[in-house]
């Protein structure tokens, strides 16, 4: 069961990965930007950047997908080719705090652990973690969470596009 | 596996946790359970609109359960062993 659950990350971090360089080398060309001018303007180091787009198929932290969702005012779904919707009443995410994006992430899953009669410690395990990360996330202990993580919550609860 | 092959094709949005957290999911699990909860649409969940909503669900629950209990009515140990002796 363990093996399966990492696999299953493995598998959702090396789509993230794949889907991000997509997303970069498309907007990159579009906008005729190169590397390193998109790294001065959107405060993304260069390494990082280039994590992304070399065969290393780096997956971004949810704070770096922030930026980039910031940077080409899109959606986070855009960038991880879930969603080609760009919906004009979406928020944007040059107007929202990285500490309320991360709030909103804490009001998510507390709705869910009630609707679903779930302890804080029963969550991880579920979706193939230790038992103490969403606790440590909850409790403000640990800041953010990974993209992965958030994946495979959207993924438990069945959290559909337009449901 | 080939489930799980498929979950970034899906459309799981996101975005809706990131920038509105609970909202629109909260009214839904709220109108589903009991509309008199909050009728009107929740603009966002703070902890008072968690309480209301905890304290709905378990009034539910109770309920819910008496209604199983009137239509079973569980018997106790000591009154069956009278009911037997009756007998």
């Amino acid at each position: 069961m363990k093996l399966q659950f990492e696999e299953q990350t493995a598998l959702i971090a090396k789509q993230i990965a794949k889907q991000v360089e997509r997303f970069l080398e498309t907007k990159l060309q579009e906008r005729k930007l190169n590397r390193q001018k998109f790294a001065q303007d959107s405060g993304i180091p260069a390494s990082t950047i280039n994590g992304f787009m070399n065969e290393e198929s780096r997956v971004p932290t949810l704070k770096t997908l922030y930026k980039i969702a910031q940077y080409f005012d899109c959606t986070i779904d855009n960038i991880l080719g879930r969603s080609d919707n760009n919906d004009a009443d979406r928020m944007s995410y040059n107007d929202i705090s990285f500490e309320d994006v991360n709030n909103n992430i804490r009001d998510f899953i507390k709705v869910r652990l009630t609707e679903h009669n779930l302890e804080q410690s029963e969550l991880g395990p579920l979706i193939g973690r230790s038992r103490d990360v969403i606790r440590h996330f909850m409790n403000g202990n640990q800041k953010t969470l990974g993209i992965e993580l958030i994946v495979a919550l959207a993924d438990y609860f069945g959290y559909k596009y337009n449901e | 596996m080939n489930e799980r092959k498929e979950t970034l094709n899906k459309r799981y949005n996101i975005d809706q946790i990131l920038t509105k957290g609970a909202d629109a999911k909260l009214e839904a699990v709220i109108d589903k359970k009991n509309k008199k909860v909050i009728s009107e649409s929740s603009p966002k969940l703070n902890s008072d609109d968690l309480k209301i909503f905890q304290e709905a669900k378990g009034a539910l629950r109770k309920n819910s359960k008496n209604i199983k209990d009137q239509e079973h009515p569980k018997t106790s140990i000591k009154s069956h062993i009278n009911k037997s002796r009756e007998r």
